[in-house]
């Protein structure tokens, strides 16, 4: 299974980055769509209640139109005469401003009667006023009259009415002036090229506020009733049609909303401006942050990648940093200036066992031993004393054959013990039975090996030290024996023996580092002690004038295996 | 993989199987727009029609409450939320092409009921249909009713014409201005009695609105004016009848044991036949909206896809126009109706 190791600041940064990103997407698009959706409502709210009050306006006027075709009825079925009618139409025109003309048809389309006015108001070649009218008595007729001066809207109103007794139907027309209601609707702020189209059921414009109301056609072709958002005139426009009341007309308006456009743009325009600027600043601090996190740690991985012989510590800054990875760098440095103390430790002990090896080295070839040696055989001889001569030379010879032992360092327990004993064997001569010696081993010590030159050393030091200038004779024993588990030699004299602080300040040289004195002990037990460890010891038995005796003690299994 | 493969499969199939057998009791979606719910028929038919539809049909009802506007924001409103069956009973008449044209463009169909389209519009259109009475027969119905009372057209029953004159002096209570039922029903009506030779006076017909309130306003005006003289009362619907008799018995000219003239209503409400029990109301003729809802329904269903055209059974007229026609009712078989 492979693992794939991804950078820490790729992993910060690219979750830290999506966060961040679809928080502030989250916020724009909500924020945006809220505003536009409460902008929206109210200016729709505002266009309703201003459509209502347009068309309710209109509804009005077709109202007061259809009041005074009621008003009419009701003089005619009073069954006034032609003149009387006349007359009222006058008075009727002359309240009613809006009122232009009214006549009355019979079913042959002959006038009845009309108002007093010698103009005629009514374009000539239209029937459809009539035919409409008299084909059905329950509804109202409206047409619009072309006229060429722009600014004259008048409408031709038409509708049967009954003629009281005789049943008989009668045509009402009637010129009404639209632009009393044209001019109450200037008065209404639609907004730029905002304006009302009025049409009829054909689709016919009867009245536009705005310039080539033809355009609006389709769009109210497509609508037919209700509320849309169109484009034209190259403005946004909320559109609203509606029916007006009692004719068959419809009314669209046409009412500016690029305002609230603009306003949602403008809104979206910013939003989007501040959430890049937004998302350039996270990505900045994402990058920074991260960037303060991870520095630190590369660095600890490239100190640590580059772990050397100098072992160099990790620097730690002062200042702000990071508290785990200072931790990581404290305890770093500790573990590689631990490895540094291992390490010299290592190499002192080396130093050390190579230093003591050395010594012991040396000590197979003592120089003065062999010259004073070669100088009591010469002695000897010079003296005719040929047998004794002899004695020594082999003593000697057998002394050194050991002592190099073919470069072995473990030799047999027999071996060690020839060997101090031919050592004692010269010495004693050489001395003069100043001493005697004895030398016993248990049987069972003479299968095992030992470390050699242990015990030639104590033995000097007991001759030089104990027994030197020893006015009665000397004595020293060596034994050998199995004690447990372990190899015990003790090399006992009856010498002047050591003082206790003597004893003290043996036993701390012994782990004295400082070799510059000679001392054999001390070697030996060093010897021992690199080459047995902790089980092997030394100890030291003294009383003043008495004796002092040493014991060497050794693990038996070591010895075995080698 | 395979478990979130199957996971999703499964949830998959289930929402499909819910949204299955939603759609097979999913309802048929019809929406009724009356004109004004203060009106006593047409409030009966409302409920009439929410009866008589079958259970698959979910239907929704608005009140235009005298406003054409309202009504057409109404209308505008169902289409948009996918209904594609209205039932409209219009406050203007004349935006009947309006609300044809708008239904047709959302592939919508219409049933207008009780206010009738205007003709020129309605018999274009491809998806409009009109369910209403006979204004015209009724119009004759009361002229009848009329007729058995005054017996012979040249000896009139003196019963009837007071002043001996042989003319009967009627007034009229006219509806709505402009409803085709209110001239409808007004000039058949003097139109078959004189058509059979009788003389009629209209002393009066002025319009109560089909109001209860306005027809008392107006019966009070006319017998201000006229008194006796009036020999006989014809309304154009049963709330302004009644609201004459309130005005004449509340002014004691019509009791228990006078009947000072026959007055006439149509409709048939609840509260008309009672008056005819009561004999108050001399005869009225029953708008039978339970047919007319009938009719609807059965257009309904045939518009919805349920049933074929040839299922309908229905007559026509002009393709458009479905009339339904309603029976006289006088004291003499108002047992059959309460």
């Amino acid at each position: 299974m492979k693992t794939k190791n991804l950078p820490i600041r790729a992993i910060l940064l690219s979750t830290s980055l999506f966060l961040y990103l679809l928080f502030v997407i989250a916020l724009s698009v909500f924020s945006c769509v809220f505003f536009a959706r409460s902008t929206t409502n109210k200016s729709n709210e505002l266009i309703d209640a201003t459509a209502k009050q347009i068309t309710y306006n209109y509804e009005n006027y077709i109202n007061s139109i259809l009041n005074t075709a009621s008003v009419i009825q009701s003089e005619i079925n009073e069954e006034k005469s032609f003149e009387e009618l006349s007359a009222s139409f006058d008075s009727l025109l002359e309240l009613k401003s809006e009122l232009l003309a009214i006549e009355l048809y019979d079913s042959e389309k002959n006038l009845l009667c009309k108002d007093s006015r010698t103009e005629s108001v009514f374009p000539s070649d239209s029937d459809q006023w009539f035919t409409s009218a008299y084909e059905d008595q329950t509804i109202h007729y409206f047409e619009p009259m072309i006229n060429n001066d722009a600014n004259v809207y008048n409408i031709l109103f038409s509708k049967a009415l009954t003629n009281g007794k005789s049943r008989k139907k009668i045509v009402l027309k009637m010129a009404i002036d639209f632009k009393e209601i044209i001019d109450l609707n200037y008065k209404t702020d639609l907004g730029e090229s905002g304006h009302i189209t009025v049409i009829d059921d054909q689709y016919n414009v009867v009245y536009s506020s705005a310039q080539n109301a033809a355009e609006d056609i389709v769009f109210l072709q497509d609508l037919i009733l209700g509320q849309d958002h169109v484009h034209t005139r190259g403005h946004a426009f909320t559109l609203n049609v509606d029916t007006i009341g009692n004719s068959a007309w419809r009314i669209a308006i046409f009412y500016n909303t690029d305002d609230v456009k603009q306003a949602i743009e403008r809104f979206l325009i910013v939003v989007i401006i501040f959430s890049a600027g937004m998302l350039a600043a996270g990505v900045a601090a994402a990058l920074f942050i991260t960037r303060k996190i991870t520095v630190p740690i590369k660095r600890l991985e490239n100190t640590m990648a580059k772990i050397d012989r100098e072992m160099t510590p990790v620097p730690i800054k002062d200042g702000i940093a990071i508290k785990e990875v200072t931790n990581l760098s404290f305890a770093y440095n500790k573990m590689i200036s631990q490895i540094r103390d291992l390490m010299e430790q290592v190499v002192q002990e080396q130093k050390n066992q190579r230093k003591s090896e050395l010594k012991a080295l040396q000590h197979q070839i003592n120089p003065h031993f062999l010259y004073n040696t070669l100088d009591s055989i010469v002695y000897m001889i010079n003296d005719d004393r040929k047998q004794d001569a002899q004695k020594m030379v082999i003593a000697l010879a057998k002394l050194f054959r050991i002592s190099i032992s073919r470069g072995n360092n473990i030799i047999p327990v027999q071996d060690e013990l020839e060997h101090v004993r031919n050592y004692l064997i010269i010495q004693s001569m050489r001395y003069k039975d100043s001493f005697s010696y004895e030398i016993e081993a248990a049987p069972e010590c003479m299968q095992y090996k030992v470390m050699k030159l242990i015990l030639q050393p104590i033995v000097e030091n007991c001759i030089y030290h104990g027994l030197k200038n020893k006015i009665d004779p000397g004595f020293i024993r060596i034994t050998a024996k199995i004690e447990g588990e372990n190899l015990v030699f003790k090399i006992a004299d009856n010498g002047y023996g050591m003082k206790e602080e003597t004893i003290k300040l043996l036993y701390e040289r012994f782990n004295n580092p400082d070799l510059s004195d000679g001392v054999g002990l001390k070697n030996v037990y060093q010897r021992l002690r690199i080459y047995y460890g902790e089980r092997a010891f030394l100890h030291i038995e003294s009383e003043i004038d008495c004796g002092t005796e040493i014991t060497i003690s050794i693990p038996v299994e070591v010895n075995r295996n080698e | 993989m395979n478990k979130t493969k199957r996971l999703l499969l499964y949830v998959l199939s289930l929402s499909l199987a819910i949204s299955m057998s939603a759609c097979k009791t999913q309802k048929h979606k019809a929406e009724v727009f009356i004109y004004n719910a203060q009106d006593t028929f047409i409030a009966k038919m409302a409920d009439t029609l929410q009866d008589s539809f079958p259970k698959n049909y979910s239907l929704k009802f608005h009140d235009g409450k005298l406003s054409q506007n309202a009504q057409n924001e109404q209308i505008v409103n169902a289409l948009k939320n996918g209904c594609k069956l209205l039932i409209v009973n219009m406050v203007d008449r004349l935006s009947s092409a309006s609300i044809i044209e708008k239904a047709k463009s959302e592939n919508a169909s219409v049933i207008f009921f009780n206010r009738e389209p205007i003709k020129k519009h309605l018999l274009n259109a491809k998806n409009a249909y009109y369910v209403g009475t006979s204004p015209v027969q009724e119009g004759q119905k009361q002229a009848m009713i009329a007729q058995n009372l005054l017996g012979d057209a040249d000896a009139i029953s003196p019963l009837i014409d007071k002043n001996g004159d042989n003319t009967l002096q009627c007034v009229f209570l006219q509806g709505e201005k402009d409803h085709q039922d209110t001239e409808h029903r007004t000039y058949s009506c003097i139109n078959y009695l004189t058509a059979i030779g009788y003389r009629v006076e209209i002393l009066a017909m002025d319009f109560a609105s089909w109001n209860r309130d306005e027809g008392k306003a107006l019966m009070e005006r006319y017998y201000t004016q006229f008194g006796d003289a009036i020999e006989f009362v014809f309304s154009n619907n049963d709330d302004m009848a009644l609201g004459a008799i309130d005005y004449l018995r509340e002014n004691g000219i019509m009791t228990n044991e006078n009947i000072p003239f026959p007055i006439v209503g149509v409709d048939g409400t609840k509260y008309g036949l009672q008056a005819v029990k009561d004999g108050y109301l001399y005869g009225t003729i029953v708008n039978d909206d339970a047919a007319q809802a009938d009719a609807v329904v059965r257009l309904s269903r045939y518009l919805s896809g349920e049933i074929k055209f040839s299922e309908i059974g229905l007559t026509f007229t002009s393709e458009r126009y479905i009339y339904i026609d309603g029976p006289v009712v006088t004291k003499d078989n108002i047992a059959k109706y309460i």
